[in-house]
């Protein structure tokens, strides 16, 4: 059965509103609650929709738990729903199965609604050997706890002299005043020691050649039934629900922490692009390439203990901009591609604000020139994307 | 078959004592240990541990008492943490405390101390 468009809305709205900072302060259950761990346990949260445009990504680049994202078109809006099952599980890491994503997506524009599952190679994830080897050279660097252990010592050692003179009682008195004082600005001397040594992690795990990789492969439904076929109107013809599949394959590069860049190609061996009774299937090919870039970083990297939520999420909060450049081809006789057009480029200057983890938002302009069997065109139509990842974020 | 362990060899671990900090979800997901202090000995610091739990021997109790302080953080979200004095060669266990969820980069951290008599 198909999902009501309406549903799905009202689901994603309550997932928008889980994902508030305000929610997760505090985790449903209590406190207590021992069930299963709905954040992420993997790197860096990138923007869960992808850029919208000719031939778009199918699981975007989120490797969070849950992330949902409405993205709003001149056409209608796309609601979309990722997730990590995996991720809940108290089971070892196993490259590529333990970050498979299942996503959900409906599209109001197209009546579409889209089953994906991805399959990615992640050498982001916390869980993996070369996290592991990071973070043990990051303890080394920082020393968080021998630090706080050697200052503990000079709290007791300084406060020792305290109260010469005076008499036992009060010489107890100003020794106890000053270890608590020393004791406390320890405390936070750690606290801010470890907040620093968990955003160095976030620069060290993004900062590498290896990309990640993934597979993914998408079934495409559009709404059963009948409908008046517009060449005998008095007579019902079936709606064509079967959109055909789509196979991807992605790599994400971040060389440099401010920099991502999303690389894919993908083949449809038989697609619709439309339910509407008698349209017909085509093969397409297609692939993309988008380049986004930190321009305006919220992030004071000097004092790095101010921004928990970096060292939490790895989310650098600030402005970015991005260009997505995208094509397809229709493989098939022409007569059988969406709307005569026989290939499409497109590409889409975009602006993402990310605030935090649980809230980013994009603003785009997908730009597609197109050449169909009965003439070239071009279209403009600006978008714009609210998404959100239940995270520790 | 082997020959019985002579007792000489036993005699340390008949006064083995084991504290124990364990997690879940505890597979592959890492736990920085910041520190470990038992009466006022430093056990461990600075260290990750990968999978849960994670063992470390502690000293002769003072008085029959241990005081356990620490600071740890999980490097990935965990749902729970537990810290547990134990002593295999009898199985007994004291219990030092215990905690809900934690977040990656979240402190758990007891400066003041916890006293459990020595299992």
């Amino acid at each position: 059965m198909l999902p009501d468009e309406r549903s799905i809305a009202v689901l994603l709205a309550a997932v928008l509103l889980a994902a508030s900072p305000a929610a997760a302060a505090e985790p449903a259950g209590g406190a207590a609650a021992a069930g299963p761990v709905q954040r992420t346990d993997a790197a860096s949260p990138a923007f869960p929709a992808p850029v919208i445009g000719v031939d778009e990504l199918i699981a975007g680049t989120s490797v969070a738990f849950l992330s949902a994202a409405i993205t709003t078109k001149s056409s209608g809006t796309e609601f979309r729903v990722s997730s990590v099952p995996l991720a809940a599980f108290d089971a070892g890491y196993v490259p590529v199965v333990s970050e498979a994503a299942l996503v959900v997506s409906t599209d109001t524009s197209s009546s579409l609604t889209r089953l994906a599952a991805s399959f990615p190679y992640n050498p982001f994830s916390f869980r993996t050997r070369r996290a592991a080897r990071i973070i043990e050279r990051s303890n080394e660097a920082f020393q968080c706890g021998k630090r706080f252990d050697d200052a503990t010592r000079a709290c007791k050692h300084t406060c020792a002299a305290f109260g010469a003179g005076a008499n036992a009682d009060q010489a107890k008195a100003l020794q106890e005043t000053c270890i608590s004082q020393c004791q406390r600005s320890a405390e936070r001397e750690l606290n801010a020691c470890n907040t620093r040594r968990f955003a160095s992690e976030w620069r060290a795990m993004n900062d590498s050649w290896i990309p990640a990789a993934s597979v993914s492969a998408s079934a495409d439904f559009y709404p059963y039934g009948t409908a008046a076929s517009p060449p005998a109107p008095a007579t019902p013809a079936h709606l064509e629900w079967w959109g055909g599949m789509t196979f991807q394959a992605s790599f994400t590069f971040r060389k440099v922490e401010r920099w991502q860049t999303d690389l894919w190609g993908s083949f449809r061996p038989q697609w619709r692009s439309s339910g509407a009774a008698g349209s017909a299937m085509a093969r397409y090919a297609g692939g993309g390439a988008s380049v986004s870039y930190l321009a305006w970083s919220f992030l004071d990297r000097d004092h790095l203990e101010r921004h928990p939520d970096y060292a939490k999420t790895g989310v650098l909060p600030g402005a970015a901009l991005g260009a997505s450049l995208q094509g397809s081809w229709c493989l098939t006789d022409d007569s059988r591609c969406a709307d005569g057009r026989t290939r499409q480029v497109s590409l889409t200057p975009y602006l993402d604000v990310r605030i935090t983890s649980q809230l980013q938002v994009r603003l785009g302009v997908p730009i597609s020139w197109y050449h169909s069997v009965a003439k070239d065109g071009a279209e403009a139509a600006p978008t714009l994307s609210i998404a959100s990842t239940v995270a520790p974020p | 078959m082997t020959d019985p362990i002579p007792n000489s060899l036993l005699a340390d671990i008949a006064t083995l004592r084991q504290v124990v900090l364990t997690w879940s979800p505890g597979k592959s997901r890492p736990v920085t240990i910041l520190y470990i202090r038992c009466n006022d000995a430093l056990v461990t610091h600075d260290k990750l541990v990968t999978d849960s739990p994670a063992i470390f021997r502690l000293p002769e109790p003072r008085n029959g008492q241990y005081t356990l302080t620490w600071a740890v953080s999980p490097e990935v979200a965990v749902s729970g943490m537990a810290l547990v004095v134990l002593r295999p060669s009898t199985g007994a266990r004291a219990d030092v405390d215990l905690t809900g969820p934690k977040d990656r980069g979240d402190l758990w951290s007891d400066s003041q101390g916890a006293t459990v008599n020595a299992p």
